[in-house]
């Protein structure tokens, strides 16, 4: 007990300290790349942890639009993002080819995304799920009772990319058009006029046909019915949840950002100074939490102190009785500070045994934290 | 064997003064001090062993000047010569039965714990009837056992004088018997010497000589003589 009370008080101070460390690595690699981010006004935090790390919290949409009018600019590329939609615990990400390259991710097996409805996933999602190339995956709806909201869409693995430590290895990857279709906006059916079928025909507009409710939408996206999917609405108003915005330079940057600056719908940021001012945030709270942590460590030094002490007048007659059997003082002073000594090294050993397997999940953790 | 004369000791800021003239104690003999509690037994042991310095006097055991010794070597004497035996028998409650006999060899590197020795702790557990229960813990074991188990502990180094503070003062009358039996089988045996400090007079027909302390009389199976000063 005295052992792992010791070794607890260890363990916190030393993990706090590299998952401190490690979370502070994480997320500056990912913020410190030329990369912008492109999204909604509102909570610059909130969209630079959604665009990044695909923290849960949703920022309100932008429209394809944006991405577009980046790409004409000459001055960056745009990559659309899309966080809308889950399937199961993994966020799926609508983006384009574009964000594999930007991020060097690399197609550990199988092959890219060919077309809408297929997926490419996350290491971590593979490793978890268990699922493998030629499996299928569902997102999830929305909300079941939103008959006219997003739709379960059958998505098929085609590649499985490989672990890079961070955020991409958590979700699943598939065509920003493929959220759409999510999202209801794009659909596919029957050919209703080959079917030549009254039942399924709500309306004749001048050879114009109007479908009903009978006709077979399609959940799955496959080689055959592909050319059946079709968008319904303006294009360039489809919603993403932002988007990231790669400059030519650092003048493009610099422009592009003096450009939205009075934008009143939409904001672009510099992810590296939002996320270094959360981490001046989180190093706060850290020199508070270290404050604690040594009046914890003092307050326990001298308990541990006064246990000691205690234990030694309780055992004086055990002491006494090994120096009348013909143990020297200096013999019975090394039996109490060999005791000292292997609880102390005790505590250590159990510190490092919880901290190496706090290590098993360590990453997880840190990953889930920024995720959420 | 042991021969003590002219002992004088005091404790310091007390009026406790203890004076013995002369005591000796031959091989294979055993002695009792009796007297109240405080009229110096304990006290006297403890000058036998070296574990308190008399201010007078000299104590001779073996051979040997045991007030002339350094500290040093009076640990080395009480390790290799003496046994000691105490009334709550001084066993460690966190080692069992044979590792409590053979702790003596684990304190002091004048005892080197080999297999023989180890042996001898089975043999001498055997003897006082606690072979079945060498891994038992003091908790586990009987006023008698524990005592038996002290006894075994103060006769592994072969000591050829015993001491023995009360040790049959926590025991009923029947293991009081046993303990003194044993006690003094291994006196005659090993032509040892035993003093025991005890209260309890039904025993002393069993030793050689009393030394009644609140008199200062030696009585001696022969004789009575008067040690005051």
């Amino acid at each position: 007990m005295l052992c792992l009370s010791l070794a607890l008080i260890g363990f916190v101070p030393w993990f706090l300290n590299l998952a401190l460390k490690e979370t502070q690595k994480r997320l500056t690699a990912r913020a410190e790349t030329n990369a912008l981010v492109l999204g909604s006004t509102g909570s610059a935090l909130e969209l630079v942890l959604n665009s990044l790390y695909f923290n849960k919290e949703m920022p309100a949409t932008i429209p394809m639009q944006a991405v577009t009018d980046i790409n004409k600019s000459k001055l960056a590329y745009a990559i659309p993002l899309n966080t809308f939609y889950h399937a199961g615990e993994f966020t799926i990400v609508g983006t384009s080819l574009d964000y594999f390259a930007f991020r060097k991710l690399k197609i550990n097996q199988g092959r890219q995304i060919g077309i809408i409805g297929e997926t490419v996933i996350g290491a971590n999602v593979a490793a978890k799920t268990g699922l493998s190339l030629g499996d299928k995956l569902i997102s999830s709806p929305d909300n079941v009772f939103d008959i006219s909201g997003s739709y379960p869409l059958q998505l098929e693995i085609t590649g499985i990319l490989e672990k890079t430590g961070s955020a991409d290895d958590d979700v699943v990857f598939v065509d920003v058009r493929s959220t759409w279709i999510m999202a209801g906006l794009g659909h596919g059916h029957e050919d209703i006029a080959s079917l030549n079928d009254p039942s399924i025909i709500q309306e004749n507009q001048a050879g114009n046909l109007v479908a009903n409710a009978n006709v077979k939408t399609y959940t799955v996206i496959t080689k055959e019915n592909l050319a059946s999917f079709h968008f319904h609405g303006d294009e360039s108003q489809f919603s993403l949840s932002s988007a990231l915005v790669i400059p030519k330079n650092d003048r493009n940057a610099t422009l592009l950002l003096g450009r939205y600056l009075g934008d009143s719908a939409l904001q672009l940021l510099e992810p590296a100074g939002i996320v270094q001012n959360l981490l001046s945030t989180l190093f706060r709270i850290k020199r508070v939490l270290e404050a604690v942590v040594w009046i914890v460590i003092f307050s326990t030094v001298l308990t541990m102190i006064l246990v000691f002490v205690l234990s030694l007048r309780l055992r004086s007659k055990e002491l006494n009785l090994l120096f009348q059997l013909g143990s020297s003082r200096n013999a019975i002073a090394g039996f109490v500070f060999s005791e000292m000594a292997i609880i102390a090294l005790g505590s250590l050993a159990l510190a490092s045994l919880l901290l190496i397997l706090s290590g098993l999940f360590r990453e997880h953790l840190i990953m889930q934290l920024i995720a959420k | 064997m042991i021969k003590v004369t002219g002992l004088e000791f005091r404790y310091p800021k007390t009026n406790f003064c203890l004076t013995m003239p002369l005591f000796q104690a031959n091989s294979s003999q055993a002695s009792a001090l009796i007297g109240p509690s405080g009229c110096g037994k304990t006290t006297f042991l403890q000058l036998i062993s070296g574990l308190q310095t008399l201010q007078k006097g000299e104590v001779h055991i073996d051979g040997q000047t045991i007030n002339l010794l350094s500290d040093r070597d009076k640990r080395l004497f009480r390790i290799s010569k003496l046994g000691f035996i105490f009334q709550d028998f001084g066993l460690l409650e966190y080692l069992n039965v044979l590792d409590n006999i053979l702790h003596p060899y684990r304190i002091n590197h004048k005892l080197e714990l080999t297999r023989a020795i180890k042996d001898r702790a089975k043999e001498l557990a055997s003897q006082l009837g606690l072979s079945d229960k060498l891994k038992r813990y003091p908790k586990q074991l009987s006023q008698g056992e524990k005592q038996r188990t002290a006894i075994a502990r103060s006769l592994i180094n072969q000591p050829k004088l015993l001491l023995a503070d009360e040790p049959t003062g926590n025991l009923d009358p029947e293991n009081k018997h046993a303990i003194l039996d044993l006690l003094l089988n291994y006196v005659n045996e090993y032509q040892a010497s035993l003093i025991v400090a005890t209260h309890d007079h039904q025993l002393l027909d069993r030793f050689d000589q009393i030394v009644d302390f609140r008199t200062m009389s030696l009585e001696t199976k022969e004789a009575n003589v008067d040690l005051s000063l």
